[in-house]
């Protein structure tokens, strides 16, 4: 695989520090605001690996007779086709403040999956694991999207068909590149954030792209011209000795780490590594000179009276089982740097961060639960530390997930099914519930003929991508450019779900 | 410094003598086999690459048995260094010390890879690990990781076995059943979740593939190899499976039924009705193995299986984008071995090893992968003679040798710790950077090189020069030594290295003698001389292509060496006492002379740092 000379400048350029911070459509926003920075808009993509049981995260609590939901929409359908995963139909009460002064508002932890919900408006529910969930919808920083997933077109139990159903659909892996690409029609490298990233301003040096991947890489930040910036949740880390003591400059060894970077051996594999050498010092250089010692926002206590980003004490949670520390380090690491950014200069930036976990095939009952509880403290953490920076209406956060699951269980779990439930949180959000109650009875036109229970999503994940990229000022022909298919689910500006205010 | 004086075991060396430094000498026959067939290379491992010959070698290695239990390893290793354990429960390991089994199979996994002789079977269980893909991140599997030493002995033993029996093994395998959860099925809904990655991720994957690995297209768009329907009709088919001892049928819980054993089948829970699988029928009322047999029999004759299975081994072991004639020839071997029999490992191994591309005579297509971490780390230590722990010591047990202790390698791989079935890389990854795309060229293992985790593998190595050298150990006086064997006994990994014929080689460079006195060094005076700049140099630079073709088969270009020579050299110019009181510098600073003890110190930094430097070189991630 000998590179002929345009191959390495070619390759050197695309690998040359990924990097984009104004982008071009920031030059045009007005000038002149108060703050230095106050043109900043920050958005969090939280991937949720495995495929999300979101069924039973937000869930159909209405009758449905009279006044109700109608028939398959309410309560009864979904007890019915969750089995032994169903809730018990009892209304929770949320602690009125921002703590729990009285214990667990869910009562006895150990059946804190089936114990009930917290009522969000007449039809939908929260499950009891997530209050702090609960709480941000009740302080109108969440916005919950029903019914949603990755699609190719409209379809419904008959229309659909082998050319309008996504491309393997059910595979984790295709459903995430799906999710990615925002093309559920073909596999396609490019990710709609990496799309995006390609028309924003090359000019900037600066190692703090406006597109950020945390601790591994993200398909959704791949584009033409490179990637996102990979960052490591854990803060500033360097190789050893390749820092002059007490200096943000490289020492001799660390220039000699620089130089065998700059030797690819004329091979793309050998650019390959020299690149990320080369990457890795320029990110030790920057958090080393930017990430502050202490926490940007000032001292806050989140539910149960921890600090924020520190993990409540397990006998107060009360799970059987490790609550996800690695999602709260990484929502740590996106506060921090959302200031960092901030500091810096940047404009608008895009993260991506995750958590695994949820292929719940086995277990459910066991395992789910501790999920949406890591889930649940995590963002409340975050959301706090957002609003105590003072920047609540320039941060928000989504989710996303390979797909929602079966409603009906295996042996003790749920298979790989297709709809599911999405979050979307900040103080620029109007909460409430979007999307419409699918009649999830066997037979309806809002599931998959299989027996199973897969639903059919009736808001194309890409109409909820587009919400928010509009939000962060992204023009039209930008975001069309992102999200391919999106006009055959936006066909005009009726079918905007505006969530964002 | 006393230990120098030992008996001088220089390192054999690739038989390449660095005349001119202008080019750059790159991979041997034989470093190239090693890098494909085993662990790292080693002295040792070149010389009998040499002796037998590449194909007598690679026959060799097929021709050796199992060398020893992975499963017994981990047992005396709990045994060993937790004597006061009651470690035996009624279904194997004891509920009171489960969660502690782990790190004895992490230790057992490390210490077959970095010393068994039968290294390519190793190597290609470890391959094969990375696509029957299990995981402590399952519950109970974190409990009870007998079950992943268990499973490694599985893969190990069918390594050079059928293809079609490993799918067998796998399947009845109580690791897997727990893993991908088809353990405790039931007719009715049974779970999906093996029955669907059976044939997507382990034999067939999504399209349905010509001999030559490339896509079958029909009007102009692939071909599914199977169907929503059919991953539900194989979930029917594996019912019934469950531990042996479980209280329980279906029941999963950390404290019940053995993972030594495959898991037995109950009638009562079999959904024994006729399937249909892949267009073919499996006809009602067979017992579960029967059943089973059937259902892997259709999988097993479907021709994707062959290019599927074949393209992933040639990537695990020698390119990451083989062309597709050589998919084909190694597919067709698979089809059959020559005597009619289908899915034969040692036909299709040794194919995929001895095939032209292989062994770099096809000018246009140089095969080449990048390590992964595991493979990163596993080289370099064998490079530096990597040994069981000295001294070793874990919770105030019993002081002992012979561990290989491997905790946690924490670097994004460690094996049997992959955070999904979809392994820690895909194999069909290609990275961001265009150059990959526009080539249509994959960089599977690129996924884990973040730069954390290439920080992480430095410090690893770093640690390893620091307290575990022996060499470095020797001449630290007592109570740095309890303090370095303490620090050692606290981290993720601890075993022993040697870098004595290092010390040798830059000694030889230095002084043209390894007498162990460095005397060189204890002439020079600093600041250096221009001529003395010169000598260093000059030496150093023999020293640092001597460490680059031994580690990576290649001498670095002249650019790469010069840089990380004038690093050394400025490394040394550095006084030690910067910053200290002014004592301390007079005792170092300008015009004093090294003592004997820091002029070897002096050397051993040099070595460190040297062998730090190559190993993040292009030259050994690059696999050649």
């Amino acid at each position: 695989m000998k590179l002929s000379r345009r191959d390495l400048l070619k390759l050197a350029a695309a690998m040359s520090v990924a990097s984009v911070d104004l982008p071009a459509w920031a030059a045009t926003q007005p000038a002149g605001q108060k703050l230095e920075n106050d043109d900043y808009k920050a958005l969090v993509c939280l991937f949720l690996y495995g495929g999300n049981d979101s069924w039973n995260l937000l869930f159909p609590v209405s009758d449905e007779q009279g006044n109700g939901a109608g028939g398959g929409r309410g309560f009864k359908t979904f007890a019915e086709r969750r089995g032994e995963l169903a809730t018990s139909h009892k209304d929770l009460v949320l602690p009125a403040g921002n703590q729990f002064d009285q214990g667990n508002p869910y009562g006895k932890a150990d059946e804190a999956y089936r114990s009930g919900f917290y009522h969000l408006d007449n039809l939908w529910g929260m499950a009891a694991c997530a209050p702090e969930l609960a709480m941000l919808h009740r302080d109108r920083q969440l916005a919950l999207i029903a019914n949603t997933g990755v699609l190719a077109e409209p379809v419904t139990r008959s229309t659909i068909n082998e050319q309008n159903r996504p491309y393997f659909l059910y595979a984790h892996n295709h459903q995430q590149y799906a999710l990615a690409s925002a093309n559920a029609l073909i596999r396609t490298r490019l990710g709609w954030a990496g799309r995006l990233a390609d028309n924003w301003n090359p000019d900037s040096k600066s190692v703090l792209g406006s597109v950020i991947a945390l601790d591994k890489p993200f398909h959704t930040t791949f584009g033409a011209t490179g990637s996102g910036l990979i960052l490591p949740s854990t803060g500033p880390m360097a190789f050893e000795d390749s820092f002059a003591k007490g200096d943000k400059k490289l020492s001799r060894f660390g220039k000699a780490i620089q130089t065998l970077a700059a030797s690819g051996n004329s091979d793309a594999f050998g650019e390959l590594v020299a690149s990320r050498y080369a990457q890795s010092l320029s990110i030790s250089q920057t958090l080393q000179t930017w990430w502050l010692p202490e926490a940007p926002w000032p001292k806050t206590t989140a539910s149960y009276g921890e600090d924020l980003f520190s993990m409540p004490d397990d006998g107060l949670v009360g799970l059987n089982g490790n609550l996800d520390g690695g999602l709260m380090r990484q929502l740590e690491a996106t506060a921090r740097l959302i200031d960092i950014g901030r500091r810096t200069g940047h404009k608008r930036q895009l993260f991506f961060i995750s958590m695994g976990g949820f292929d719940t095939h086995a277990n459910q009952a066991g395992r789910h639960p501790v999920l949406l509880r890591s889930l649940s403290l995590g963002l409340w953490h975050f959301q706090n530390a957002v609003n105590a920076m003072g920047i609540s209406d320039k941060v928000t956060l989504f989710s996303q997930s390979d797909f929602g699951r079966t409603l009906s269980m295996n042996n003790d779990g749920t298979d790989h099914g297709w709809s599911g439930n999405q979050l979307v949180m900040g103080g620029a959000v109007k909460s409430g519930v979007y999307g419409t109650m699918p009649d999830l009875r066997e037979g309806s036109e809002s599931v998959m003929a299989d027996k199973r229970g897969r639903v059919i999503p009736s808001i194309a994940s890409e109409q909820v991508t587009a919400e928010l990229l509009r939000w962060m000022d992204v023009p039209d022909k930008d975001l069309h450019l992102a999200l391919p298919l999106l006009e055959r689910f936006e066909s005009s500006r009726k079918d905007r779900l505006g969530i964002m205010a | 410094m006393a230990t120098l004086l030992r008996p001088v075991t220089l390192l054999v060396t690739l038989a390449i003598s660095v005349n001119s430094w202008a080019e750059t000498i790159c991979a041997s026959p034989e470093y190239r086999l090693a890098t494909q067939a085993s662990f790292g290379a080693t002295p040792d491992l070149l010389a009998a690459i040499r002796a037998e010959g590449q194909q007598g070698w690679i026959d060799q290695q097929l021709a050796m048995p199992v060398s020893g239990s992975q499963l017994n390893r981990t047992i005396e290793l709990a045994l060993k260094i937790e004597p006061d354990i009651n470690w035996f429960g009624k279904n194997g390991f004891n509920p009171d010390a489960i969660a502690r089994v782990q790190n004895f199979q992490s230790s057992a996994w490390w210490q077959a890879a970095l010393a068994s002789p039968g290294q390519l079977r190793q190597r290609v269980a470890f391959a094969l690990s990375q696509i029957w893909v299990t995981s402590i991140y399952e519950p109970p599997l974190q409990n009870r990781s007998e079950a992943l030493a268990q499973y490694q002995d599985l893969l190990l033993s069918h390594a050079f076995g059928n293809y079609r029996d490993l799918m067998e093994a796998v399947s009845l395998s109580p690791t897997m059943g727990v893993y991908l959860s088809h353990q405790g099925n039931k007719p009715g809904n049974p779970d999906e979740n093996y029955a669907r990655e059976l044939m997507q991720l382990f034999t067939l994957g999504i399209n349905q593939l010509n001999p030559d690995g490339t896509p079958v297209m029909v009007n102009g768009q692939p071909v599914a190899t199977y169907s929503q329907d059919d991953v539900m009709e194989l979930a029917r088919v594996l019912t019934g499976w469950d531990l042996v001892g479980n209280h329980r049928y279906g029941a999963r819980n950390k404290l019940q039924g053995t993972y030594l054993v495959p898991m037995e089948f109950t009638p009562e829970q079999h959904d024994s009705d006729s399937k249909t699988l892949l267009g073919q029928q499996i006809p009602a009322g067979l017992t579960g193995k029967e059943d089973l047999q059937k259902a892997l029999d259709i999988i097993f004759s479907q021709p994707s299986l062959p290019p599927f299975v074949s393209r992933q081994l040639i990537q695990k072991l020698v390119t990451s984008n083989p062309s597709a004639a050589y998919v084909k020839r190694v597919s067709s071997v698979f089809v059959d071995n020559g005597s009619g029999v289908r899915g034969d490992m040692k036909a299709v191994i040794r194919t995929i090893l001895l095939d032209p591309e292989a062994r770099g005579k096809e000018p246009d297509s140089v095969p080449a992968h990048l390590r992964e971490p595991v493979l990163w780390m596993s080289g370099v230590l064998r490079y530096l003679n990597v040994e069981p722990a000295d001294q070793f010591q874990w919770r105030n047990g019993p002081l002992l040798t012979g561990i290989y202790w491997f905790k946690q390698l924490g670097v994004g791989q460690d094996p049997y710790r992959s955070p999904s079935v979809f392994n820690f890389y895909e194999p069909n990854y290609q990275p961001a950077e265009q150059y990959f795309g526009d080539h249509d060229l994959v960089a599977p293992e690129s996924s884990l090189m973040t730069g954390e985790s290439l920080i992480k593998l430095d410090q690893r190595l770093t640690d390893a020069f620091a307290y575990m050298d022996k060499s470095g150990l020797d001449v630290l006086p007592e109570n740095q030594l309890a303090q370095a064997r303490l620090k050692r006994n606290r981290t993720a990994f601890n075993i022993s290295i040697d870098s004595m014929p290092l010390m040798h080689q830059l000694e030889i460079a230095l002084d043209g003698d390894a007498s162990g006195d460095f005397h060189y060094l204890q002439q020079v005076t600093r600041p250096l001389k221009a001529a003395q700049r010169d000598y260093l140099t000059d030496a150093l630079g023999k020293f640092v292509d001597q460490v680059a073709v031994d580690l990576t088969g290649c001498s670095l270009g002249d650019d790469t060496r010069t840089e990380v020579v004038s690093a050394l050299i400025y490394m040394w110019g550095k006084d030690p006492a910067a910053g200290k009181n002014k004592a301390e510098k007079d005792k170092h600073g300008k015009g004093k002379k090294l003592s004997p003890l820091e002029a070897s110190q002096q050397a051993h930094d040099w070595v460190a740092s040297t062998v730090r430097l190559v190993a993040m070189s292009p030259q050994y991630w690059v696999m050649h």
